[in-house]
């Protein structure tokens, strides 16, 4: 094959020192224990300094809340607790693992959907929550009503698609109709509840719907106001923006080689001749890929940066002006912005295999629950460790260690600088945001893999198990 | 000339020698097709013209409503054609990225409908995607809205091969290259097909925007590929120009040649020069470009960019002559007590409206920044020389500024010390004015 459709991935500097330093986790490896999850707790301290130094820069009231959501990791959690960062949680047990990581209580705030055993571990610990519906703040209302001498903090979340009238269903927050009833509830518990303003999430390929929600956002923040509220803060969410790729020609090169494989019907890139989302109708390209855009190039902080200069058509002042002139401490939710460069994924070659149409298929001792979701493929070229010096690119599948026929680790072609050996290990860096436990599973009843931190003292990489980091 | 219907002025636009002494390419005999000398600017206006000159009557009796996807040219010829017809005009888009594109057209009259979606480009699964939205309208009240549908008209093809190439071929005796932007592909498909039925040699190059990057007017290549207008094979070459490069090209057309073209015109220009400085013409070459809209109304889109072409232009500002020994500070506390004891301080808020009227300092009045500082400008000082004032802003900073300022001109005044924040949490109430 004449093609060379590499994508190498974007690596932080404390990614390649481990890369260097591959003994230290190897030895971690067991005959039974095919694959570990590395994380790199310094590297979160330093993206929540970049971000806190935006604000700073802008001298805009702020908090960071990390959210826990895409790493279930101990040790990064601890390491933001000592950094004093917030946190956002979103289930009773990323709860406990925050308050267990030592976040004092007044940093952290309890989203998600919630049960009555997490109402009560925040009201028992004086947790803050973001609401995400009426009839939640209602029970809320119930198990605070129980409490002697306590104002529970409460946040409000408001739905994108309802407040900024996109014909899209979702059912996150409330919507604008039952913004009235809100009111009524929060004047009729005023003893109950402490409103300290409203939240709402934007994704991560529709940053420009940011200033746009903010400011309906402000609207509403000033209604509660005018009814004698005091709303000091908002929370805009997450959905910062990452780079994963090294270069961007490379992931451009390999996006329109895969959709003129489509167009042309022939030297497919998806697995079974797919388009990973794309497919061809009468000529034109039709779908959406199964894959977020790798390739940024502007970093999270810049976009951050570039919402906080955003200038509102309404005050024709800044959002980070605006923030100012109504004392209001801006609240931002990066997950994966702030796991950037915080981990990998390390695994084993077991077996290499031909498909029935002439594909290669490396199996590694790891599964396709490892490595992310559906419609978020992890797409940039995994690392060899090897050192072969016979260097000929090697077009290859990537298949798990399920006796599944879904378990594909690739579903896309990927472009191999040599031909590994079975017993090789690969890399997967980049991996802490979503990819390398959000969704892992226990199929088949297959080790998980374990999660060692990886950190620098005295000049020198050192390991420990993640929960006694 | 007289001309009794704007859209007579549409079309027969000049043809425009580059001297070889401003591109620099030997051999090279260079034509700019100057298609924003079209009434409303742009090369669309033919396009548009094509589409709607045989149905207007219709449009018209029926009482329709035009629908396009559009957020620039198109939707401007449109406009302006549909004005005169007295016929209604709506385009439905996503979010239009240049400012006073937007202007212009609320300015003209049209019915702007902007879709929070998430891409500019076609995706038929998002239900906020322009094209699936205007379907669902046009589903509403199919009798009475006309889709001029300018991606996958013919007609667009049809009135660029009927007249923008046939007036190149009666311009010039041969035409070895022919270069323009890919939007709809109109414009480089209609007139390509005419000029290659006399001059068979002829090479179509097509200009693409970079992936990740913006040019109005063309697309990027996976763009086109959604769109499912591009035939790769009728190109000798497609070429990829940043927007940086776009401006270079525009601006050198602007000051070289006088040619106000907008940054499409300069992509084309500029992916020419390139071609042609890798494969320099042996014998004489003839090659057409096409301008294809003006550079007015992308004056924000240069500023946004290319901040340094503007930053030549520095105004002096009142800041720049702020001494920094001059003291302004009051706390929180002495600005109480100052309250208290002198009822002839003056307090001046110089948030925004909508912030002060939610909460202010008693007593205070609201002048937002903006107001003093153009003042400033114009040295103008609207402040009592005989009574003290002191500035509140968020956090002490402009604040600080302003009353430095006018303390210099010999005024007695103050600024709250790490601003309203600060007398807030000093625990002084506020007053709001609902």
């Amino acid at each position: 094959m004449s093609r060379d459709l590499q994508v190498k991935p974007y690596l932080h500097p404390f990614t390649k020192k481990v890369l260097l330093s591959k003994d230290i986790f190897v030895d971690c490896f067991s005959d039974r224990q095919g694959s570990l999850n590395l994380v790199f707790p310094q590297v979160i301290a330093d993206n929540f300094k970049k971000f806190k130094q935006v604000f700073e820069r802008f001298g805009v009231s702020n908090a960071i809340h990390f959210a826990h959501k895409p790493n279930k990791s101990f040790a990064l959690v601890k390491q933001l607790a000592d950094a004093e960062s917030c946190i956002d949680v979103a289930s009773f047990n990323e709860l406990q693992n925050a308050l267990n990581a030592g976040f004092d209580a007044k940093k952290i705030c309890a989203g998600g959907p919630k049960n009555q055993a997490y109402i009560d571990l925040c009201v028992d610990n004086k947790i803050s929550m973001s609401v995400d519906s009426l009839s939640e703040l209602l029970r809320i209302a119930e198990s605070v009503s129980k409490v002697e001498n306590y104002k529970q903090i409460v946040l409000v979340r408001l739905n994108v698609e309802s407040v900024l009238q996109m014909d899209k269903e979702s059912r996150f927050g409330i919507c604008v109709q039952e913004v009235d009833k809100l009111l009524e509830i929060l004047k009729s518990h005023r003893e109950l509840f402490d409103f300290q303003g409203f939240s709402f999430h934007i994704n991560a390929n529709a940053q420009k719907l940011r200033a746009k929600m903010f400011e309906k956002v402000l609207d509403f923040t000033l209604m509660f106001m005018k009814e004698g509220f005091n709303p000091t803060q908002i929370n805009v969410g997450g959905g910062f923006k990452i780079n994963y790729v090294e270069n961007s020609n490379q992931w451009h090169a390999y996006t329109s080689a895969l959709i003129s494989s489509v167009i042309d019907q022939s030297e497919f890139l998806g697995w079974n001749k797919s388009g990973l989302g794309y497919w061809n109708e009468k000529g034109a390209l039709r779908g959406q890929p199964q894959f977020g855009d790798l390739y940024q190039d502007q970093s999270q902080y810049d976009e951050l940066s570039d919402f906080l200069s955003t200038t509102l058509d309404k005050y024709q002042r800044t959002v980070a002006e605006i923030l100012q002139d109504f004392m209001l401490t801006l609240i931002i939710e990066p997950g994966r912005a702030m796991l950037d460069s915080c981990g990998m994924t390390v695994s084993r070659i077991i077996d290499k295999k031909t498909s029935s149409i002439g594909n290669n298929v490396l199996i590694l001792d790891m599964n396709r629950s490892q490595l992310g979701v559906q419609d978020q493929a992890y797409m940039i070229d995994p690392i060899l460790l090897g050192n072969k010096t016979d260097k000929n690119v090697y077009e290859t599948f990537i298949a798990g260690n399920l006796c599944m026929k879904s378990d594909l680790i690739y579903r896309h072609k990927t472009f191999l600088p040599y031909e590994p050996e079975i017993g090789e290990y690969l890399v997967f860096v980049n991996s802490a945001g979503y990819y390398m436990d959000f969704a892992e599973s226990f199929t088949l009843q297959q080790p998980i893999a374990q999660k060692y931190a990886v950190f620098e003292e005295d000049g020198e990489l050192k390991i420990i198990e993640d929960n006694k980091y | 000339m007289i001309y009794s219907h704007i859209t007579e002025v549409i079309g027969n636009t000049p043809l425009l020698k580059i001297d070889e002494s401003v591109h620099g390419i030997k051999n090279l005999e260079l034509y700019a097709k100057l298609e924003y000398m079209n009434p409303f600017g742009s090369v669309k206006d033919r396009s548009v013209w094509g589409m709607l000159k045989n149905d207007l009557q219709d449009i018209k009796e029926n009482g329709k409503r035009i629908v396009e996807m559009s957020s620039g040219n198109t939707a401007k010829a449109i406009q302006g054609i549909a004005g005169t017809f007295g016929v209604d005009f709506k385009t439905i888009t996503n979010r239009i990225k240049v400012d006073e594109v937007r202007d212009i057209l609320v300015m003209m009259g049209t019915e702007i409908e902007e879709l929070p979606g998430n891409s500019d480009c076609h995706d038929p699964n998002d239900p906020n995607d322009p094209l699936v939205y205007i379907h669902k309208e046009i589903e509403k009240d199919p009798n009475g809205t006309f889709f001029t549908s300018q991606y996958d008209n013919q007609k667009n093809v049809d009135e660029h091969y009927n007249t923008t190439g046939e007036e190149i071929l009666r311009d010039l005796d041969r035409v070895d290259y022919y270069f323009a932007g890919l939007g709809t592909t109109g414009s480089s498909l209609g007139p390509g097909l005419k000029i290659k039925e006399r001059d068979a040699n002829l090479q179509v190059h097509g200009i693409v925007a970079d992936k990740h990057d913006y040019i109005p007017g063309i697309r990027t290549i996976d763009e086109l590929y959604e769109v499912g207008l591009l035939n790769p094979s009728f190109y000798q070459d497609i070429h990829n120009v940043n927007s940086q490069v776009a401006i270079d090209g525009m601006l050198n057309l602007i000051r070289k040649s006088g040619v106000m073209s907008g940054p499409t015109g300069g992509a084309v220009y500029a992916a020419i020069l390139e071609h042609f400085k890798k494969n320099p013409p042996v014998t004489k070459t003839k090659a057409v470009f096409v301008v294809c809209d003006r550079a007015e109304w992308y004056v924000s889109y240069v500023k946004k960019r290319r901040p340094d072409v503007f930053g030549q232009a520095v105004v002096s500002s009142w800041k720049d002559d702020l001494k920094d020994d001059v003291s302004v500070s009051v706390d929180a506390e002495s600005l109480n007590k100052m309250l208290e004891s002198d009822k002839d301080t003056m307090l001046v808020d110089i948030r925004n409206q909508f912030a002060f009227r939610a909460s202010h300092v008693h007593r205070s009045i609201n002048l937002p920044y903006e107001y003093i500082d153009d003042m400033f400008a114009h040295k103008t000082n609207p402040f009592n020389m005989k009574k003290p004032v002191v500035f509140v802003c968020p956090i002490g900073e402009k604040s600080e500024s302003i009353a430095k300022y006018l303390k210099q001109k010999g005024v007695d005044a103050y600024s709250l010390e790490s601003g309203i924040t600060a007398w807030r949490d000093a625990g002084f109430g506020l007053d709001n004015s609902f």
